[in-house]
């Protein structure tokens, strides 16, 4: 089935028609094989920006569903389109968790490869793409492969955003549990150099760490979060799960920007202040913890018509002074946000182009329409990351240049040689490629030549 | 275009304009990195510097002969896999003075800026309704609203593509594409040069800032540059065509 379709990311900015098609793993290869035009895959859509829309070209979304857990060995075998979600609803039963969930759990399988995600236990068991035994991987010329840890293919793929071909099948492994809950202790911080050696000293102690942080406040309280830190609970008891309902509350929404300094500077405040100062050992839910905006369905349509930008950043260990920094720019800027995540690092895997570097990531959402103030804002702390070694996640970006990804990521040339390698045609593609000069230069729209 | 609304890939049609090129310095003030240049006589090197992070690239473009056209606008979207802004720039001034035979200067601007405008902006727009995005900018003139004895020919002939892209806008905001139709008044250029300098005149500059402002808010209208020209064009309508006879003349 071929439609046209007008297609964002989840940020909701820049949006481009494409050709979307449906299919499975056993019809879309003779597809690709037998065309010469331009192809990406699109799982759940939660990129923010245009790592999953390709204008004027075939966007191919499967639809296979197969998810099998072998409890035996402890690892889950599905296919691509398989949400997190539905392995986590399939493996805690069994006594299993997925390795890594990010902050929602409605991503694909698929786009969890792509991106190489991390979550708030990256300093103890690092991304995604650590836990995957193999990947089958639909190439350029429609032959599909199986790939294994530690060939160049799969390392580019890993991270690789899509463009090294179509993720058809993946095979990872899943850590134990005893029990469906969470145990979490949460500290209210009022100062950024409390916050930042209050999560220093806690990563050692919890495999899940995590601080929303306050970027608009000033002064003394300037950088104030509230933190919070935890662990599966040791404790046996029946592994019950149902993924909760989600509220359709974005579709309620007005289509006008409901962020404003206002409304985010009394967010701010009310969130702040309603988290204990310290609470030690609270049972939490799976959700509750690691996806509490998963319950609020849409709630990108915050935002408006403009959307937004989420900006992700990580500065290497050492840097403390350049997170200060930053953080101190977004709060004299005018610019309203919320939304907000600071976190440590462990240790980068050397994967060409996955994010994470040891030290630390921030996370801030803004709305896109912030005109020249937003611009300036965002250029001068991108040259204060790249300067100090930083760098952008891919998966979140919808506005860089390929400068600064040529200076983030040292290992893009060498990724681009296997890419090309393994898409010698070039048909695996993407805005985000075609922005960051990730792909080769591709006619506009394939087809119109 | 991203998520800032800032275009990285802008075309230039006519690309030798100096109102075009001043509107692309403009572009990359705010993140534009790839310039293709329409120009006749094309250059595998551009001799043009819009700065040190921007590459530049000139694609063969002849306004006066509509049938090449459309592979010159092709080429122009295949050179960096797409346009987010593209700047209908090319031009010619016409005949000066109220001369009524079809002299070469005549011809040559019907030519221009009225078929080979109007084909580039069908080719352009039929290219980004494909891809659903982008930003089509036309410069269009205060001659094409209400055509003046001294140079009827310019406004005429100016007046076709303006007209057109103003058809085009309801055709293309479904798609996602907005159309900015720029109608500046005097602009102080090589090419106005002959023209004797009339009120409200400007400099490129003043253009290239309100197309500037227009392109990081998109969506699909007209500007006067300067924005007192709205006033005096809708005079301009009202008035009987004695009058501007006689005003011209003045």
């Amino acid at each position: 089935m071929i439609q046209s379709e007008r297609l964002a990311g989840w940020g909701r900015t820049a949006p481009v028609t494409v050709h979307r098609r449906y299919g499975t793993t056993d019809s879309v290869p003779k597809v690709i094989g037998a065309s010469d035009e331009m192809w990406l895959a699109r799982g759940m859509g939660r990129a923010y920006g245009d790592a999953a829309v390709l204008a004027g070209g075939n966007v191919v979304s499967l639809s296979d569903d197969r998810l099998i857990i072998d409890e035996d060995s402890g690892c889950a075998v599905c296919s691509a389109d398989v949400t997190i979600d539905r392995v986590i609803a399939a493996a805690v039963p069994r006594g299993y968790f997925v390795p890594v969930t990010p902050g929602t759990r409605l991503v694909s399988v698929g786009g969890a490869v792509a991106a190489d995600i991390h979550g708030k236990n990256h300093h103890h068991d690092g991304t995604f793409g650590d836990h995957v035994r193999w990947i089958r991987l639909v190439d350029g010329s429609g032959v599909e492969h199986q790939l294994l840890p530690g060939s160049k293919e799969f390392e580019a793929t890993v991270g690789g955003m899509g463009l090294t071909g179509l993720i058809t099948e993946v095979c990872f492994s899943l850590i134990p549990i005893v029990s469906p809950r969470m145990i979490v202790d949460t500290y209210r911080v009022s100062g950024l150099v409390d916050l930042m050696s209050t999560m220093k000293e806690l990563d050692a102690q919890h495999r899940y760490a995590v601080a929303w942080i306050d970027v608009m406040s000033a002064g003394a309280g300037l950088g104030r979060g509230v933190l919070t830190a935890g662990d599966h609970s040791s404790e046996s008891e029946p592994l019950d799960y149902r993924s909760p309902r989600i509220l359709p509350v974005g579709r309620l929404l007005p289509p006008v920007n409901l962020v404003n300094r206002a409304s985010t500077s009394a967010f701010n405040e009310m969130w702040w202040r309603k988290a204990p100062r310290r609470r030690i050992g609270e049972a939490q839910s799976i959700p509750a913890f690691f996806h509490p905006l998963d319950g609020v369905g849409g709630w990108n349509r915050l935002y408006g018509r403009h959307g937004f930008v989420q900006h992700q950043i990580c500065v290497p260990d050492g840097a403390d002074e350049v997170l200060h920094e930053v953080v101190s720019t977004w709060s004299c800027s005018s610019i309203p946000s919320s939304l907000n995540v600071l976190k440590r690092f462990g240790p980068g895997n050397g994967r060409p182009l996955s994010f994470p570097l040891s030290g630390w990531t921030l996370t801030v959402d803004v709305p896109a329409n912030g005109g020249s103030a937003l611009r300036s804002t965002l250029r001068f702390i991108d040259d204060l990351v790249l300067d100090a070694g930083g760098r952008h996640y891919l998966a979140k970006d919808s506005y860089l240049r390929p400068a600064a990804v040529e200076r983030g990521y040292p290992e893009l040339g060498a990724w681009r040689e296997v890419r090309n390698e393994m898409d010698p045609h070039g048909r695996w593609c993407s805005e985000l490629g075609k922005r960051l000069g990730l792909v080769p230069r591709q006619p506009a729209v394939a087809g119109f030549a | 275009m991203d998520a800032l609304g800032s275009p990285r890939r802008v075309a230039v049609f006519g690309g030798r304009s100096e109102i075009g090129q001043a509107i692309v310095h403009r572009l990359v003030e705010d993140g534009t990195v790839e310039v293709v240049l329409a120009v006749r006589g094309a250059q595998s090197e551009s001799g043009h510097d819009f700065g040190v992070s921007v590459t530049v690239s000139e694609v063969e473009y002849h306004a006066d002969d509509p049938a090449s056209i459309p592979n010159s606008v092709r080429e122009c979207f295949n050179r960096f896999g797409g346009v987010d802004v593209a700047i209908l720039a090319a031009g010619a001034l016409g005949p000066v003075g109220d001369q009524l035979d079809a002299s070469l200067p005549a011809i040559e601007a019907l030519s221009v800026n009225s078929t080979g405008a109007s084909v580039t902006l069908l080719e352009i727009a039929a290219r980004m309704r494909e891809v659903g995005f982008g930003t089509i900018v036309v410069l269009s003139s205060i001659a094409a609203e209400r055509l003046r004895p001294s140079n009827f020919v310019y406004g005429a002939s100016k007046s076709t593509a303006d007209r057109l892209a103003l058809a085009l806008r309801s055709e293309l905001a479904p798609a996602g594409v907005s159309v900015v139709v720029v109608r500046p008044g005097y602009v102080r250029t090589s090419l106005s040069r002959e023209v004797a300098e009339a009120p409200f005149s400007v400099d490129a500059d003043a253009v290239a800032q309100s197309v500037q402002k227009a392109i990081r808010n998109p969506r699909s209208r007209v500007i006067w540059v300067p924005s007192v020209l709205r006033v005096v064009g809708a005079l301009l309508r009202l008035l009987p065509a004695a009058v501007i006879k006689r005003l011209d003349r003045s």
